[in-house]
């Protein structure tokens, strides 16, 4: 029996097509932990896949790698459709992956938990780490999937909070085994940005293996160091991812996030009207006690105006000039009476009365009264004094 | 005599001291006119100056503005 002599590339060929054309290995689900996984620049990955005491080579092209749902890590328990073929060159059988899906959940969770330990013992999400977030940002930079719900979400929550507020947003990939890489992009170009007061990092909701780029420790790394605070937005309220420990504020959801990083203009308004509703409240009763004072103060000066001085000084002075008309009256009076007495004993003295009972006196010519004969006696002429007249009368003789 | 320098209490005083003077003394009646005539003219000062005091007063209490017309400059 002749046996033809092949050429390598001849056989590698004819197994080749032996295996393609093997209805299992054309068409395979494999299951085994991956290890030395390597995502090629070129977008294809290679790795290999075990069990306790088998390997496999893999190799998935860019066409399935970019529809990869998160990044396998080594380590991972998974399951692989793929075919088994030749590759040439090497003459090495290898699983060329169409779909790569995690074992159970499980396995994912444990990732989790792994780099979220492992962070946590780095102090990437200890709290004095986290930026505050701006009171009043005027910019907000937003990283997450143009298309998506989120970013609809996102604008509309912003503008209807506060319209005055600019969103740059940066597409972004948010799922995928580029993802983690695209995000990390966002997030450095929003930090160069001198404009952007905070990023918001969002997606809409997913399941765990759509979230996972979240769950990345470069990612974590880009928002540990980032500049400007960043809120997370990732999924619902009950998915957690790296993201959310790394952040500065973790939000439940895309619009929660924007929520929280833009204030109320409404609310903004209510709260100065408020306050200027109490300055002025307070102002006024300020103003209303100081007039009280005012007004007992003047109230008490008024009390003692020298009003009631003056009307006390008008009775005094009037007492005064009543006592001086009194005084003066009296005095008056007093000389009057004493007058009117020294009149009456004049009165009563009069010689002229004595003429008026019937006696006359005798005068000489000078009317000086003769009150004996001896001076009538070298009188010739005297005058009698009646008392409606005087009488002349020549003297003859004396006795 | 100069009249400003003379306060109201010391006119006052003068005053008192005439109506005392009168009150007391044996006083002739041209003294007793005098220290009269010397009173009315004092007490005729002390109603200017008291006037003058009362319509000060009046004065003041017109220019300060009541509480309600200050509250209501503040609207």
């Amino acid at each position: 029996m002749y046996i033809k002599t092949l050429t390598v590339s001849d056989l590698n060929n004819y197994i080749k097509k032996s295996m393609d054309n093997d209805f299992i290995l054309n068409n395979t689900y494999i299951k085994g932990e991956i290890s030395n996984f390597k995502l090629h620049t070129s977008g294809h990955a290679y790795f290999s896949i075990k069990d306790d005491t088998s390997k496999l080579s893999c190799v998935m092209f860019r066409t399935y790698t970019s529809k990869l749902k998160f990044l396998p890590q080594d380590g991972m328990k998974v399951v692989i459709k793929g075919k088994i073929s030749v590759y040439l060159k090497d003459g090495t059988y290898q699983l060329y992956c169409e779909e790569i899906k995690s074992e159970g959940l499980g396995e994912l969770y444990l990732a989790f938990q792994k780099l979220k330990e492992k962070l946590e013992a780095e102090g990437l999400f200890e709290a004095k780490h986290k930026k505050a977030l701006p009171k009043y940002p005027r910019k907000i930079g937003v990283v997450t999937s143009p298309t998506g719900a989120a970013i609809r979400d996102i604008i509309n929550v912003i503008k209807r909070r506060n319209n005055n507020v600019d969103v740059l947003i940066y597409p972004a990939l948010v799922q995928g085994i580029n993802a983690s890489e695209n995000i990390i992009k966002g997030i450095e170009v929003l930090n160069a940005n001198k404009d952007i007061d905070v990023i918001i990092l969002a997606r809409g909701g997913g399941s765990m293996e759509e979230l996972w780029s979240f769950n990345d420790e470069k990612l974590a790394y880009a928002i540990y160091n980032s500049k400007k605070p960043i809120i997370t937005g990732v999924g619902h309220e009950i998915d957690f991812t790296i993201v959310d420990f790394v952040g500065d504020l973790r939000a439940p959801t895309p619009s929660a996030a924007a929520e929280l990083a833009v204030p109320s203009l409404d609310d903004l308004r209510d709260t100065v009207m408020n306050n200027k509703i109490f300055i002025i409240a307070s102002s006024n009763s300020f103003l209303i006690e100081r007039f009280n004072q005012v007004k007992f103060l003047k109230r008490t000066l008024e009390l003692k105006s020298p009003e009631n001085y003056i009307i006390n000084q008008y009775n005094h002075i009037g007492n005064l000039k009543d006592i001086l008309d009194n005084k003066i009256c009296n005095k008056v009076s007093v000389e009057k009476d004493k007058l009117s007495k020294y009149v009456a004993l004049l009165n009563a003295h009069n010689p002229l009365n004595i003429l008026n009972k019937g006696y006359s006196i005798i005068t000489d010519k000078k009317d000086k009264v003769i009150s004996s004969v001896e001076v009538i006696k070298h009188q010739n002429l005297v005058n009698i004094h009646l008392k409606d007249g005087v009488v002349s009368m020549s003297l003859t003789e004396v006795n | 005599m100069v009249k400003k320098e003379e306060t109201y209490e010391s006119m006052m005083n003068k005053l008192e001291a005439f109506v005392k003077d009168m009150d007391s003394k044996d006083l002739t009646l041209e003294q007793s006119m005098k220290n009269y005539e010397e009173g009315i003219k004092i007490c005729n000062k002390l109603y200017i100056t008291l006037n003058k005091a009362e319509g000060k007063i009046k004065i003041l209490k017109g220019e300060g503005n009541t509480e309600e017309e200050f509250l209501s400059k503040e609207e």
